[in-house]
């Protein structure tokens, strides 16, 4: 079985929001909602300065504390890695969310439009009916499970083929996110984090997450 | 196992899921996407994986702009004003109108200027639809007589002008960017390539990002450490308009210290080896009036392509024709030396011993002497490259600043060798079955210069538009154009159109013609251009404006008649791709792709280019036959077999097509480009490393302004037309520009503005999207103030403040302190600060800044045009001020 990771190059990263607007496109968030997330600030004292571009998502961590606290069962860990959330079995106790060192997770407590005040388009009333939420449910980052299961099942491989990958990392115009099988010590991901020393945020959390980052 | 509860709801019928490929439409680029369409409805944009140019990629603002397709603060219908009074938030009352009653009287208005003097007519188009306009609007304008009158955006406010002079001057081509494939040294002087800006955006982010992941060094010169500057290996931040000095410095380093250059590009590709007289002419040949070279093994001046050369002396002093003569190499040195890094530190505020180094790295990166075998070919290999655009072309000095930060390039010989400075596309062998479109640069036979490549040679698409490089354009009397075009030949975009003295410039210029209608093409000038007040009365001073907009954006506050255009994702545009600067640069694969509808324009909206024939058509038959004369001509129909017969009637899909099969065959025709979106070839390393394929020079020395200047001048200075005359110069100097004279110590900092990833012209802010990220962004819609600075002054993150030119102009914002910034300088993003109540998403969000810029001959660079984009301002708390 594998486990499903992801590693971003900071190097590359430009900002240009491609990953986070092509999330919401592909899963209909609703409007203020995210699941990918690009920080953007600056380090050093003039003129010896930095952009730091810094695209967040859920890291699905190994050892999740969102998994650890939710009293349901809504959310747990594939064998493949990937944490999911089970709508039906969520209350929307947001234990998760506070839980979750990253803050990466979204209480959905109603359906807001692109446009306010002038309805729905009929853009966001398709995408109720092609991707259902439900009110009072928490939502995150799946790594676009749909895309690596069907790809899956069609013989593709997550991270190599199109159609199998997760939608952030065919998004990127600057390639800078990569997405594999951590186990494969052959994958992509793999050896970027052997040869580049990618690292995920904040290590000291010891949730041990799934995506990794190539230093600035 | 947890299940995937994200199934959808089993009832919903799916009639259709399919993808539609077609190009992106937020900027010029025209990226390859494609557009996921469910039972009717456009639901998500990817970039085209079949293309070479964005490999299925494309940015947040393409992305973003699916929306477009959807809004429900379109416009509609057409519609009439009702209230006659025009002005900035003045409601102009629309009510809805037919389509026949909003064309009849249009035609009208146009049937008056057509037959009385079409030059009456202003068109001005928006630049992100830059080829469509050319391959659409452009025959409109020609066969309507009113061509010349055309602009792209505010007349050079977001041009490159001398940009694009001199890219085509030395590279063939339209833009400048670098080999990112072997370049391991990069400066960009004010340039965002790679960021989303820019000319072939898609395929550049991708090759500068892996460039960097590779280890190539990226130098930025710029006021602000944000896209370029923030993920460079160094910032090196400088007062605006500099730049010049920068350059001429690391010149005078590298010539004169160093004393290290590329001898046999020198020698054999540019004009470094002619001979210049005292009076700053070549000495030529009495017979053949070709220039004189030194010939250092007989001791003796021969002509330039004199096949018993040598050695060409590059140095030295000699006697020829009887008159002292100076290589033109010896005069670069020489004029170079008196730009001491510390000069220029002082100038620009860089250290001189930055300077010094860059300069060093630069020519140690560029490997002069080594080669490079690529595909089986060997060739010189100068991994080095500066870059520039916008940033430095914003200025009253953008040519001699443009023209000494190519001579860096010039010197290492690093252009269009593996890892230089590149133009693109100057080559092109054709589609392999047609061998067309079909361009290459070829040598002007007197003077051995390069002429040709693809936007400024004799194709016809958009460069049918423009003249053969070389020999440059003489200058014209002025008469035939609003924006006195004519007269400056290294013009592209004028802003005397709407310049605040345009009346006096035209009263000078003899024009017997005012504009009397102004025909506009979705351009927001109100908020493109200069100052409102300037604005305000060029536009209420042309007695019929319409427009063709997806809005009822700020310009259409100043409209008769507003036409409901359909957007790019209802628009069919056959020669997305022919434009070139939207071409792949490197040996990645040629690609071509067209524009097609993803969904039929909704409710009245109609396609410009199905609108354009009807509105000729209904002005003068006569005038349809032209324009399908014009097309026949810029399409490069004429003559062939799928010309258009003038005395047909076409629909566009057939216009379309047939330009189409022109190019790629009968089997390649508009159903083929629908089916399969991108077509796509090998392209060979002839195609890209021209430079040593093609015997041709460009000038390091430019003896064509001296004449250029001189012949200006007679035209100009008998009609009262005075200007900076001195910038008219064969070796490039720094001119200070006015935001450096103003004297006020109150007016402390200068303000610039910088293109932000996510925004390109006016309508972006409009996508809900785009805008979310905009608020996630903390410097997009707040001006950037040095945080030292900024607390001197009182002020913190978040502040409003006002921002008010030594000219009395205000604007107001909100600020972000940032250390990333000169100290000197406030910046803002874009082009933003809408106040139109009919874009609800856009509107009040940024700060509008050219309200703050004033425009008149005094602020234009007197050679290209360019004008000034920066301001000295002082800024204070909103609170402080007494009309706030």
């Amino acid at each position: 079985m594998a486990r499903w990771g992801m590693v971003i190059d900071l190097q590359k990263c430009i900002a240009c929001y491609s990953c986070m607007i092509s999330c919401r496109q592909e899963h209909f968030l609703p409007a203020g909602v995210f699941w990918n997330r690009v920080m953007v600030t600056e380090q050093g004292a003039y003129p010896a300065v930095h952009k730091i571009n810094l695209p967040v998502l859920c890291n699905h961590c190994e050892e999740a504390s969102c998994v650890e606290v939710c009293p349901t069962g809504a959310t747990s860990r594939r064998d493949d890695g990937i944490v999911m959330v089970d709508y039906d079995k969520c209350i929307g106790c947001r234990y998760c969310l506070i839980a979750c060192p990253y803050q990466q997770r979204t209480f959905l407590d109603g359906m807001k439009e692109h446009f306010p005040g002038q309805g729905l388009t009929e853009y966001e009333l398709i995408g109720r009916q092609l991707y259902p939420y439900q009110k009072g449910t928490v939502v995150k980052c799946n790594f676009c499970v749909e895309r690596v299961d069907e790809g899956i099942k069609k013989g593709l491989k997550p991270g190599l083929d199109r159609e199998a990958t997760p939608a952030c990392v065919i998004a990127c115009p600057a390639k800078a996110r990569y997405f594999g099988d951590l186990d494969d010590p052959d994958s992509e991901v793999a050896r970027l984090i052997r040869e580049k020393k990618a690292a995920p945020l904040h290590p000291e959390f010891g949730t041990e997450p799934s995506v990794h980052y190539i230093a600035h | 196992m947890a299940p995937t509860k994200r199934s959808r709801d089993q009832s919903m019928e799916i009639k259709e899921d399919s993808w539609i490929p077609t190009t992106c439409g937020m900027c010029y680029s025209s990226c390859p996407i494609r557009v996921r369409r469910v039972n009717g409805v456009p639901v998500k944009i990817e970039g085209d994986p079949r293309s070479s140019l964005n490999a299925g990629s494309v940015c947040g603002k393409g992305v973003g702009s699916l929306s477009i397709a959807f809004d429900p603060n379109r416009l509609n219908t057409p519609v009439k004003r009702t209230n006659p009074k025009k002005g900035v938030g003045i409601d102009p009352g629309w009510q809805e109108i037919s389509w026949d009653e909003a064309l009849d009287t249009i035609a009208e208005k146009l049937r008056e200027v057509y037959n009385e003097d079409p030059r009456q007519l202003k068109p001005t188009v928006w630049p992100a639809q830059a080829v469509y306009n050319g391959v659409v609007i452009g025959p409109f304008a020609v066969a309507f007589g009113a061509i010349h009158n055309m602009s792209a955006g505010a007349g050079g406010m977001i041009c490159g002008n001398a940009a694009h002079f001199v890219a085509g001057l030395i590279y063939g081509a339209w833009s400048l960017t670098c080999d990112f494939n072997y370049c391991n040294y990069l400066i960009h002087f004010g340039a965002s390539k790679g960021h989303a800006a820019g000319h072939g955006a898609g395929q550049m982010m991708r090759g500068m990002a892996e460039a960097r992941a590779r280890g190539m060094k990226q130098v930025a010169i710029d006021p602000v450490c944000n896209f370029v500057g923030g993920k460079a290996t160094e910032w090196m931040p400088i007062i605006p308009g500099t730049d010049a000095s920068v350059a001429l410095a690391m010149l005078n380093v590298i010539l004169n210290e160093v004393q290290t250059w590329d001898d046999v590009f020198i020698k054999t590709r540019t004009n470094g080896p002619y001979l210049v007289g005292p009076d700053k002419h070549y000495v030529r040949d009495k017979s053949t009036n070709k220039p004189l070279v030194w010939d250092a093994v007989e001791g003796k001046a021969k002509t330039w392509d004199d096949p018993t050369i040598g050695e060409f002396a590059i140095e030295g002093t000699y006697e020829a024709n009887g008159v002292k003569c100076v290589p033109a190499f010896q005069l670069l040195r020489d004029h170079v030396k008196k730009y001491t890094p510390e000069m220029a530190s002082e100038i620009s505020g860089v250290p001189a011993a930055t300077i010094s180094r860059i300069a060093r790295e630069f020519v140690e990166a560029a490997r002069i002497g080594s080669t490079i075998t690529i595909k089986g070919k060997t060739l010189p290999y100068r991994p080095a490259a500066a870059i520039c655009f916008r940033g430095i072309n914003g200025h009253t000095n953008a040519y001699n600043t443009v023209m000494a930060i190519n001579l860096l390039n010039l010197v290492i010989g690093a252009a269009d060798v593996p890892g230089g400075a590149m133009g693109w596309p100057t080559r092109g062998f054709g589609y392999p079955q047609t061998g067309r479109p079909r361009y290459e640069p070829t040598a002007d036979p007197v003077e051995g210069m390069m002429r040709g490549g693809w936007w400024w040679g004799e194709i016809g698409l958009g460069g049918g538009l423009k003249e053969p490089m070389w020999p440059v354009r003489e200058p014209t009397t002025p008469e035939d154009t609003l924006g006195l075009g004519s007269l400056y030949p290294m013009v592209v975009d004028s802003p005397f159109f709407f310049s605040a003295d345009r009346e006096e410039m035209w009263e000078k210029a003899g024009l017997p013609y005012r504009p009397k209608v102004w025909m506009n093409m979705g351009n927001n000038l109100p908020m493109s251009g200069s100052n409102l007040d300037n604005i305000t009365d060029v536009l209420t001073k042309t007695p019929f404006v319409f427009s063709f907009d997806v809005y009822l954006s700020e310009f259409t506050e100043f409209d008769d008649i507003v036409l409901p255009d359909a957007s790019y994702l209802e628009t069919l545009s056959p020669f997305e791709h022919q434009a070139g600067y939207n071409g792949p640069v490197g040996l990645d694969d040629w690609c071509f792709q067209i524009r097609q509808p993803v969904v039929e324009p909704a409710y009245q909206r109609r396609m410009l280019a199905e609108i354009l024939p009807d509105l000729a058509e209904r002005i003068d038959p006569e005038l349809l036959k032209k324009y399908y004369f014009a097309i026949n001509g810029l399409w490069g129909l004429a003559g062939g077999k799928y010309a258009l017969d003038l005395n047909e009637k076409y629909t566009w899909e057939q216009m379309a097509d047939r330009g189409l099969k022109n190019w790629f065959g009968d089997d390649h025709g508009l159903e083929w480009f629908k089916e399969n979106g991108c077509l796509s070839w090998p392209k060979q390393v002839e195609e890209v490393y021209w430079r040593y394929e093609i015997d041709a020079r460009v000038p390091i020395y430019s003896e064509f302004i001296v004449t250029m200047g001189e012949n200006v001048r007679k035209i100009a200075e008998p009609r009262g037309i005075e200007m900076d005359w001195e910038q008219y110069i064969p070796l490039p100097e720094y001119f200070p520009c006015p935001i450096h004279k103003v004297k006020s110590p109150d007016y402390d900092l200068y303000a610039i503005t910088y293109r932000d990833i996510l925004h390109t012209g006016t309508m972006t802010q409009q996508c809900p999207e785009i805008d979310q990220a905009s608020m996630m962004n903390p410097y997009t819609y707040n001006i950037m103030v040095n945080e030292d600075v900024a607390k001197r002054k009182g002020l913190k993150d978040g502040d409003s403040i006002w921002v008010e030119s030594d000219r009395g102009r205000k604007t107001k914002g909100t600020i972000k302190l940032a250390q990333g910034i000169h100290p000197q300088v406030i910046a803002f993003a874009g082009t933003q600060g809408h106040w139109s109540k009919y874009m609800p998403i856009a509107l009040g969000k940024g700060a509008l800044f050219n309200d703050l810029l004033e425009i008149d001959k005094d602020h234009v660079d007197p050679v290209s045009l360019s004008f000034e984009s920066a301001v000295k301002v002082k800024i204070y708390k909103k609170e402080e001020c007494p009309s706030g």
